[in-house]
């Protein structure tokens, strides 16, 4: 019952009180040799569920990776926030009392990748955590890591998103494991990925190299069972001087590249025998080799048919893939994105399909992984018809239920400044953040977006080019994403004279991932007190001739700010600074409402994209009026300064200062209503 | 968010009832889905079915999706329980019951529900701002329709709610777990609990009730309208208890428009608005340019106001009353013209 207390998931109070002693002690029911690879069988049959019901609980693949670093003794957990994998981090700093792990959210995830590295060296365990795309920035370090290799052990996590739910790209990171020589654990539920967590440490002290753990966006958000282990103690160790391993020179770098082949050739043969790999035999007729979620799809699908699950995805068990295709009739491979497996079976000369049944774009389905062996014959069609009324009987169809994308919350502190940027008709080079949001309609003012910093860097091709017909060019990125990787080409842009304008919308967190802090704020994730880095006086010191800080929530303020930055010859700099009205905190001020009488249905303040601003449809005139949702209005008043008829007033008594019907630009904000 | 095990100290004869009850759940395996809108609370009534099930000894998996989605996009969550779950992923026609907190939502899931299945959907309706993007024809790119597909229980969540609703965001879905609970059975006392750990420690008690509101008005609509009901349904043909709010009332929220509203709208107009720049009188001050909402106008190389992009124009006349040289005038196809700098 000890452990019991150590592994209630968000209990916080009762983890923090317990974490010293009982939630590492490892006296408990579930008795699991420490630090030694762990089939993921669950307990079969109901009773022992019942059993241990009061023990288990459901978690996210993310939440079980978190506890499982914390169980696996790791003295420091290190990343950069980005969908599917936030929550790793978020989870451990929950559940942790302080001085137990280190928990940082890093600058980018080259720097958590370094700082991991570090701390290996010093023989601390520790866990790296990034998104798919995350990794390619913390390539640099990655693929000489296991050059290097480790003196605590060192787990990468990786989340992939296929079907791309928050990403802009669906790279299949599993070629990355194996492009750098890595070991890579798949997990397919909760409970593989808190065994893998534990073993990868282990694995990776074992093997001299960092580990990769690769989820995609269904196991990191989907929640299962998960039964924990006993905790084990914090490793020790201390760093000692081995700069022939340690310093990457040529020379030294020559024979690690040796060894490092050498080491491949011997995990070959240790992935034969691995047991997060196993063979699963049932029909001789049909076989499918398979891994992470797409296994649990092939059991819902194929109940019968024999699988080969593989955990290790790198290397691959050559000998008992091969001998696993001559047990059956048909080999299929089931996988998500790209034809990974498929490519490596068809290396061993193994006949066998895949991906002229299952697409290699968005993520699988059970029902997809139904119509692909439909298409392949092994089941047979369902005869479904398109185009049937959805529940059973004439009702709406599908057709009628309009897209719901994504918008700008009420009172985002970005909408201004896209408004400003859509009315001046400048060339936008965009970025990756919640203000991606500002291409979308109504006020698509974003031309470009590519990766994390490349808003700066892609406004000084276009500067350079020259060929933009007169209209200027305006990089926008957010405050955290500056600091990632926008920085640098700042410097380029400075350093090389390009014309533009970049517009630092600074909303004092990482908003779209959910609100984490990040260097330019004055906490750290576990809200300590912390030093706080001046985004102002860093494109000073980089030499930004123009400077100008501006509050986004004053239309008049952040037009003009942004109109003369534009208007300067050379590199010039706008920092937005308004806190999110969502994160860390909620922020609500007075409701504001239409005046009915006033509005003319000139719907100018619908280019915000506001999601409160919505139509009256209880007044039958063309064109509509617009009417605020009171549940949904922040208060922010930006769209009663904008408002050219002056018809939009709070609803406390107090009007607001939009009384003059002009341009919206001349009239003044509303800052002390803010809450 | 995580679901917690409730493992209060001194609870131990809770605790063994409990799992007395759990050797005989009302029903062993079933599948959900439940759809909203971001910020509704699709997660946390998701964690409330997936506790409540795993403290009646099933295997629970559920799925769902953050990230863009919390920016008011789409949220679903899939929910399977029973005595071995693969997939935390359902196929259409696998849903035993459909929880939807807004009504597009539910229509946009609808074909996971299984024949015979039942969706439980609040009326509330959260029409995106995209919706509006027909400024011309006042058209809304939204399922406002009536009409009431088969198997689909209409809940105006807030009404059922009663006094609890005045803690609105946590409130519709217990509402509708309360209704679902008649039919998911389970017992009263783990749903009871599956809440308590799951919302927020001040909206307990508001939610138990909600709850109960939602368990009791279903089991009424059930003798009442429910037994009445043919193969068809229309909204029409539902009828409330007495003293309980009409479930398909379409206003139940803030933003519930009435369903006839977007038909009723009239054509206002035969054609495009038309607008007519007196070139003499216009000097390129560029005033137009700047406040026109939908970016029709723009200066020529001489520096005189035309229109580029007429299609875009709503004819609101702002243009036209705030050109300092009177030199714009909007005209629509009906008798009087909207406006004009000599007025």
């Amino acid at each position: 019952m000890k452990m019991a207390a150590g592994t209630q998931p968000g209990n916080s109070l009762s983890v923090s009180a317990d974490a010293g002693n009982n939630g590492r002690d490892g006296d408990d029911g579930h008795k699991r040799p420490g630090g030694t690879p762990v089939v993921a069988v669950a307990p079969a049959g109901n009773g022992s569920i019942a059993h241990s019901s009061h023990k288990t609980a459901l978690f996210s693949g993310n939440e079980a990776i978190g506890l499982a670093a914390w169980h696996a003794g790791a003295d420091m957990a290190v990343g950069y926030p980005g969908t599917p994998s936030t929550d790793v981090l978020e989870y451990i700093a929950e559940i942790t009392p302080e001085p137990d792990i280190y928990v940082e959210w890093s600058t980018n995830e080259k720097v958590a990748m370094d700082v991991a590295m570090g701390a290996s060296l010093a023989g601390k365990r520790v866990i790296v955590t990034t998104k798919h795309v995350g990794l390619n920035v913390a390539m640099d370090s990655l693929m000489t890591s296991p050059f290097i290799g480790v003196n605590g052990g060192v787990v990468v996590f990786n989340a992939d998103d296929p079907g791309m739910h928050s990403s802009q790209n669906e790279q299949d990171n599993r070629y990355i494991a194996r492009f750098a020589g890595i070991p890579l654990l798949e997990p397919s539920d909760s409970q593989e990925a808190y065994d893998f967590t534990r073993v990868g440490f282990g694995l990776s002290e074992q093997w001299d190299t960092p580990v990769i753990l690769r989820t995609t966006t269904r196991i990191s958000h989907a929640l299962s069972k998960v039964i924990p282990a006993p905790a084990e103690q914090h490793r020790s160790g201390e760093f000692r001087r081995d700069p022939r391993k340690y310093v990457m020179l040529p020379a030294n770098a020559r024979p690690r590249h040796v060894a490092h082949l050498e080491r491949l050739s011997k995990m070959e043969k240790w992935a034969e025998e691995v047991p997060f790999n196993r063979e699963e035999l049932r029909s001789r007729s049909i076989g499918v080799v398979t891994s992470g979620v797409s296994y649990q799809y092939v059991r819902d699908v194929l109940p019968d048919a024999s699988v080969f699950k593989l955990g290790l995805t790198f290397p691959l068990p050559r000998e008992s893939l091969t001998s696993f295709a001559s047990k059956v009739d048909r080999l299929f491979v089931v996988e998500e994105l790209e034809p990974y497996l498929e490519e490596a079976l068809r290396l061993l000369g193994v006949p066998v399909e895949g991906k002229e049944f299952f697409p290699r774009y968005g993520e699988l389905s059970p029902h997809l992984v139904r119509v692909g062996f439909q298409a392949a014959g092994i089941l047979e069609p369902s005869g479904e018809t398109a185009g049937e009324t959805i529940g059973g009987v004439a009702g709406p169809s599908l057709d009628s239920v309009g897209p719901r994308f994504p918008l700008l919350c009420s009172g985002c502190s970005h909408a201004t400044p896209f408004f400003v940027l859509r009315e001046l008709d400048a060339v936008v080079t965009g970025d990756i953040g919640c203000y991606t949001l500002g291409a979308t309609d109504p006020l698509s003012a974003m031309d470009t977006c590519l990766s994390m910093g490349s808003s700066v860097g892609m406004a000084v091709g276009l500067a350079k080019a020259g060929s933009t017909g007169g209209r200027p060019v305006v990089a926008v990125l957010g405050d955290s994403t500056f600091l990632h990787a926008g920085i640098p080409p700042l410097i380029d842009a400075v350093h090389r004279e390009a014309n533009l304008t970049v517009i630092i919308l600074d909303n004092g967190t990482t908003a779209m991932t959910g609100g984490q802090p990040n260097p330019a704020n004055a906490v750290d994730i576990r809200g300590r007190s912390v030093p706080k880095v001046d985004i102002p006086a860093i494109c000073k010191a980089i030499g930004v001739a123009s400077l100008a800080v501006v509050d986004p929530y004053d239309v008049g303020a952040t037009r003009r700010a942004i109109e003369n930055a534009i208007s300067k010859e050379g590199v010039s700099v706008v920092v937005t600074v308004r806190a999110c009205a969502e994160s860390p905190e909620k922020i609500r001020g007075p409701v504001y409402y239409v005046d009915v009488d006033g509005c003319d249905g000139c719907q100018l303040c619908m280019n915000l994209g506001c999601p409160a601003l919505v139509w009256d449809l209880s007044l039958d005139v063309m064109p509509k009026r617009v009417r605020i949702d009171a549940s949904l209005c922040s208060g922010c008043t930006v769209c009663a300064q904008i408002c050219p008829q002056g018809a939009i007033f709070a609803s406390s008594s107090q009007s607001v200062t939009a009384s003059t019907a002009g341009a919206g630009a001349s009239v003044s904000s509303n800052q002390g209503e803010r809450q | 968010m995580t679901v917690k095990t409730i493992d209060q100290p001194g609870t131990l004869v809770e605790q063994a009832r409990d799992l007395k009850e759990a050797n005989e759940p009302a029903i062993s395996q079933g599948n959900l889905v439940l759809a909203g809108v971001g910020g509704q609370g699709i997660i946390m009534a998701s964690n409330i079915i997936s506790l409540a099930c795993l403290e009646s000894g099933l295997d629970v998996k559920k799925s769902e999706v953050h990230g863009m989605s919390q920016r008011g996009g789409t949220v679903v969550s899939h929910v399977r329980f029973g005595h071995e779950v693969h997939s935390v992923m359902l196929e259409p026609k696998q849903a035993e019951w459909i929880i939807a907190l807004e009504w597009e939502e539910g229509l946009r899931f609808l074909e996971y529900l299984k024949p015979g299945g039942v969706a439980f959907m609040s009326t509330e309706r959260r029409i995106p701002p995209t919706a509006f993007a027909d400024r011309l024809g006042g058209k809304i790119d939204y399922a406002l329709g009536a009409g009431v597909p088969r198997g689909v229980v209409p809940v105006d969540t807030y009404a059922v709610a009663g006094e609890a609703a005045a803690e609105r965001p946590v409130i519709a879905q217990t509402v509708l777990l309360g209704a679902l609970s008649v039919d998911m059975g389970l017992s009263q006392e783990t749903w009871r609990e599956a809440i308590a750990a799951t919302v927020p420690p001040k909206a307990v008690q508001a939610n138990l009730i909600a709850f109960e509101n939602g368990r009791t008005w279903y089991e009424r609509w059930k003798k009442t309208t429910g037994s009445k009901l043919g193969s068809s349904v229309k909204a029409n043909d539902i009828q409330q208890p007495e003293g309980v709010s009409p479930g398909v009332s379409l206003g139940g929220s803030s933003n519930g428009p009435s369903a006839s509203a977007s038909a009723s709208v009239k054509d206002w107009r035969g054609g495009a608005p038309r607008i007519e720049v007196i070139r003499d009188w216009c000097k390129g001050c560029n005033i137009c340019v700047i406040v026109c909402p939908e970016r029709v106008l723009s200066l020529d190389r001489f520096d005189i106001v035309v229109a580029s992009k007429p299609d875009r124009c709503t004819a609101c006349g702002l243009c036209a009353r705030l050109c300092p040289d009177m030199a714009i005038e909007i005209w629509v196809d009906t008798p009087a013209h909207v406006g004009t700098g000599g007025e």
